[in-house]
């Protein structure tokens, strides 16, 4: 195809086409999907010049290796990786020019969980119910509804030169780490638990192996159901960033892969924080700090803010 | 209407997600309220609204803070829920008729279930293919529906060990629920059948093509040679 841009030569673990999501379907049990690390994948569109709905690349643990087949504009973002252009070492965070002939090697993640990569113009995939999100699980969206495969061709979409930044500064970079701080909001259901679930509030909680693009499994100390309270409820329409809490007390932080949930709901991590989920890792710390609704506002009305001075930043002619 | 139903419990899922509650309970009629309510919102609301998922009994407004006032959208909920009751969404919506195969090749578990049930298979068709059932709402996976009416005579526990893979369209029973696969997927129901037809596609508009939450469903009874006949043109309209 005449747009054919990359060539996957090695895919890495799983490796996937997202944007910011696929909203207006859940009543018919077709989940969200979209970025993990949603600040990452606008930052990463930014930087190449993309709107913030464009489609991305998110690799998973392990970097990809590319052939570049056309001229392009590619950025990179998320978990910090070695990134190698030909002979040249990139920094992550960051945003360069490529031209055909090219091999882009991004390494095994140091720090994070998920690599996301811009190319100017955008993945140029079918938009699937408004979306170009891949949902494996119901094989669709992204290229053949599928994670990318050694061979296959990535098409991107039309892109002008430009003109702006090529490196987001350090402020706008958000840290990682093994401890994770992540702001929720009490409920929907808190008073299904002892103390109105002030024992997810207490003790810190390790990030389980069963932690995929569906939810994360955390362990630690046991959360108390109310006595009066049934450990599981009539299924309900879920958000990611909801926290459930099944009979054995672990709770589960749902993320963009699943329409609904039949237990109770402790707590729910604020939107902003959403992205921070996105890169940790088996073995890594949580702790949750309640927050109130308006606060959570506030926080969202920040990072729009937020977005837009970065966006100014990067735009500036260089 | 013969049910009492209160004001919903509203409350915040962090800063983008208002859940609607209307009671704990598994009910015809308070899940067509439900959607009802929700119907209505969706038709005064739009701006700032990113999405409105219904369940059996609660809705899930996801929103732009940024664009929508939590205060004013609570308002509007509760006046969405005050206006009479008697509207058309209390009227019989459609029957969906699914063609399913009982046969032994598509239906590993129907003699189990019999035999648990004190049945034959034929009366496990007969009872299975002649009950109307609700679909109560849509989730699980893509175009899954969850179904309520499944006859007393036909409750099954699951299998002790779910299995890896069930084939698209696959038809079983778990305790009390009945329900179909529209994906390839793991699972622990009791398989007694299996329907040619693809009950998602992602190509379609909408992508479940012949149910939504709020319609009756019926299966009827097909031949191993009907069933072919019906895949094959599933695989030809492509």
């Amino acid at each position: 195809m005449a747009n054919d841009t990359f060539l996957v030569i090695d895919p890495g673990a799983f490796t996937t086409i997202q944007d910011l999501g696929r909203f207006g379907y859940q009543t018919l049990g077709v989940p969200i999907s979209g970025a993990m690390d949603t600040y990452s994948a606008r930052a990463a569109n930014m930087l190449a010049g993309n709107r913030p709905t464009s489609a991305v690349l998110e690799m998973t643990i392990q970097g990809c290796t590319l052939a570049v087949m056309r001229n392009a504009r590619v950025a990179l973002t998320g978990a910090r990786a070695e990134i190698r252009h030909n002979s040249i070492q990139r920094p992550s965070w960051s945003a360069f020019e490529v031209e055909p002939g090219d091999l882009l090697r991004i390494s095994q993640v140091s720090l994070g969980c998920r690599i996301y990569m811009a190319v100017g113009g955008g993945f140029e995939v079918p938009l699937i119910m408004g979306s170009r999100s891949t949902c494996t699980q119901a094989a669709l969206g992204g290229l053949k509804g599928r994670a990318l495969q050694k061979g296959d061709f990535l098409p991107a979409g039309h892109a002008e030169k430009f003109p702006g930044q090529n490196a987001v500064r350090g402020e706008f970079i958000p840290e990682m780490g093994q401890d994770t701080k992540l702001h929720c909001v009490p409920g929907p259901q808190e008073h299904m638990f002892q103390d109105k679930g002030r024992d997810l509030f207490t003790y810190p909680f390790t990030v389980s192996q069963r932690a995929d693009r569906r939810g994360i499994r955390l362990e630690g100390p046991q959360i108390q159901h109310s006595h009066q309270s049934p450990g599981a409820i009539v299924s309900e329409p879920i958000l990611p960033g909801n926290i459930q809490v099944p009979a054995d007390g672990q709770p589960i932080i749902l993320l963009r892969e699943q329409t609904t949930g039949g237990y109770p709901k402790i707590a729910t991590v604020v939107s902003t924080d959403l992205s921070k989920l996105g890169q940790v890792i088996p073995g890594d710390s949580i702790t949750f700090v309640s927050v109130t609704a308006q606060h959570a506002r506030d926080m969202n009305l920040e990072e729009q803010e937020r977005f837009k001075s970065l966006q100014n930043m990067l735009w500036q002619e260089t | 209407m013969s049910l009492k139903i209160n004001n919903p419990r509203i409350s915040h899922c962090a800063d983008w997600g208002l859940l609607v509650e209307f009671g704990e309970r598994i009910n015809p009629e308070l899940n067509a309220w439900t959607r009802l309510v929700a119907d209505r919102l969706r038709q005064c609301l739009t701006d700032g609204i990113l999405e409105v998922v219904t369940a059996y009994s609660s809705f899930l407004v996801i929103y732009d803070p940024a664009l929508l006032d939590t205060e004013a959208l609570r308002k509007t909920v509760f006046a969405c829920c005050s206006e009479k009751k008697e509207d058309k969404a209390f009227q019989l919506s459609s029957t969906a008729e699914i063609p399913v195969c009982y046969e032994a090749q598509y239906a590993p578990d129907i003699e189990d279930v019999a035999r648990f049930n004190n049945l034959t298979v034929e009366e496990v068709i007969d009872i299975h293919s002649g009950t109307e059932y609700l679909i109560y709402m849509l989730g699980f996976a893509p175009g899954f529906p969850y179904l309520g009416g499944l006859d007393q005579r036909l409750h099954t526990p699951r299998l002790d060990t779910p299995r890896k893979l069930l084939p698209a369209g696959a038809v079983g029973i778990a305790g009390s629920q009945t329900g179909i696969y529209p994906l390839a997927s793991p699972g622990g129901w009791r398989i007694i059948g299996r329907t040619p037809l693809q009950l998602f596609d992602a190509g379609k508009n909408p992508p479940v093509p012949y149910y939504a939450p709020g319609d009756k469903l019926k299966f009827k009874r097909i031949s191993c040679r009907e069933f072919q006949q019906m895949a094959g043109e599933q695989n030809h309209g492509k």
